[in-house]
């Protein structure tokens, strides 16, 4: 056999392969919405609030919301996350979405509850916007809620006990309770506005 | 002329040999050895907090690499040194046993979002406006007592470039 001829069933070889691997995609069933496949982010969840009670997610119909995850023992990340909220709060208070700001609320749940009990917690937000309510998984439901938003959250042990490392992002959500992206601290100040702008008056 | 010449060399030669030995005017700043600490800072914390993170700038200018070893604060029980970065939306925090390495110079800065001091056990709510006293210990330079401003609890440490003379806070 010629090289010439080896390159070409190669080629036509290949080919086929492709075409096989292209109808396979074409022709699979198309995902029901809401189907994991690259991961749904989001879902319903009942947690103690640190304003009293429980949250149970089914009373945020109809709301867009913001959550995110942290801890007060939180030396940068979490209390400038919370400024950030605060900040962009009070901007959103103060523009055309006043009146839908008003309903638009964000979660802070603990990631570290054996230290975060509700009353730290609450005592904690109150020095933020009143908006923000922070929840308090309990260990057992921790794992499941992390999951839930594809949260990492991980202890690290510290000469004087431990610290944790966590997602960082702001994960929002529209009015149909379907993740609508996140906000972080990088963005500018100006981006983050622009996204609940658009969350919450659409 | 080349006598003007060298005395006017000479005389700028001395205003700098001058200007590097006089104490130097900078706004909350000091020095120790061959370091030269600016800015040390602190935020405002939340009510029940337990933590805050302390921030500085070291420069060394020696030819020695030396090492901030440890710190301590006035308002905190314990001080470690800490890094922290966020990786692929996940913020990581790890103590530094042995601390933060200064190079020949080298500028290392404590600032949001990398190195800090973390103040563990506060003993009180830290206010804006308020002055803290802490000590650091380097490995060459030994101990510096320094004063940290507390500033809000949205700083992120980008007031201007301190050092310059801008009295910022």
């Amino acid at each position: 056999m010629s090289v010439l001829k080896i390159i070409r069933y190669a080629a036509w070889a290949s080919t086929a392969a492709l075409g096989i691997v292209i109808a396979a995609v074409l022709l699979s069933p198309p995902k029901k919405p809401g189907e994991a496949g690259a991961g749904r982010i989001g879902g319903p969840f009942v947690l103690a609030s640190a304003s009293g009670g429980a949250l149970d997610s089914a009373t945020l119909a109809g709301e867009p919301y913001g959550l995110f995850f942290g801890f007060t023992q939180c030396p940068d990340i979490c209390p400038a996350t919370l400024t950030d909220v605060t900040a962009l709060m009070d901007e959103l208070d103060k523009g055309p979405l006043a009146e839908k700001a008003r309903r638009f609320r964000v979660f802070f749940i603990t990631v570290d509850p054996e230290r975060d009990t509700r009353d730290i917690l609450a005592s904690y937000l109150s020095a933020f916007d009143g908006r923000i309510t922070g929840l308090v998984p309990t260990l057992e439901q921790l794992p499941a809620v992390a999951r839930q938003f594809a949260a990492f959250y991980e202890k690290v042990p510290t000469s004087s006990g431990y610290t944790m490392n966590h997602s960082a992002a702001v994960y929002l959500f529209n009015r149909q309770g379907v993740f609508a992206g996140t906000i972080d601290l990088k963005d500018t100040r100006s981006n983050q506005l622009a996204k609940l702008q658009r969350l919450i008056g659409g | 002329m080349f006598s003007i010449r060298a005395a006017a060399l000479a005389a700028s030669l001395a205003i700098i040999a001058i200007a590097g030995l006089a104490p130097r005017a900078v706004a909350h700043g000091y020095t120790v050895g061959s370091l030269s600490i600016e800015h040390p800072w602190t935020r405002a914390t939340a009510p029940s907090a337990q933590v805050a993170a302390g921030y500085l700038t070291i420069e060394n200018k020696g030819v020695q690499p030396d090492r901030l070893l440890s710190a301590t604060f006035s308002g905190a029980a314990i001080v470690e040194v800490h890094e922290m970065a966020v990786d692929g939306g996940v913020m990581r925090m790890r103590e530094l046993p042995k601390g933060i390495e200064i190079k020949p110079g080298q500028k290392v800065e404590l600032k949001p979002g990398g190195y800090h001091l973390m103040f563990i056990g506060l003993k009180g709510g830290l206010k804006v406006g308020e002055k803290a006293k802490g000590v650091l210990v380097f490995e060459q330079a030994g101990r510096l007592e320094v004063e940290f401003n507390v500033e809000s609890m949205g700083a992120r440490g980008d007031h201007g470039h301190h050092g310059h003379g801008a009295k910022t806070h």
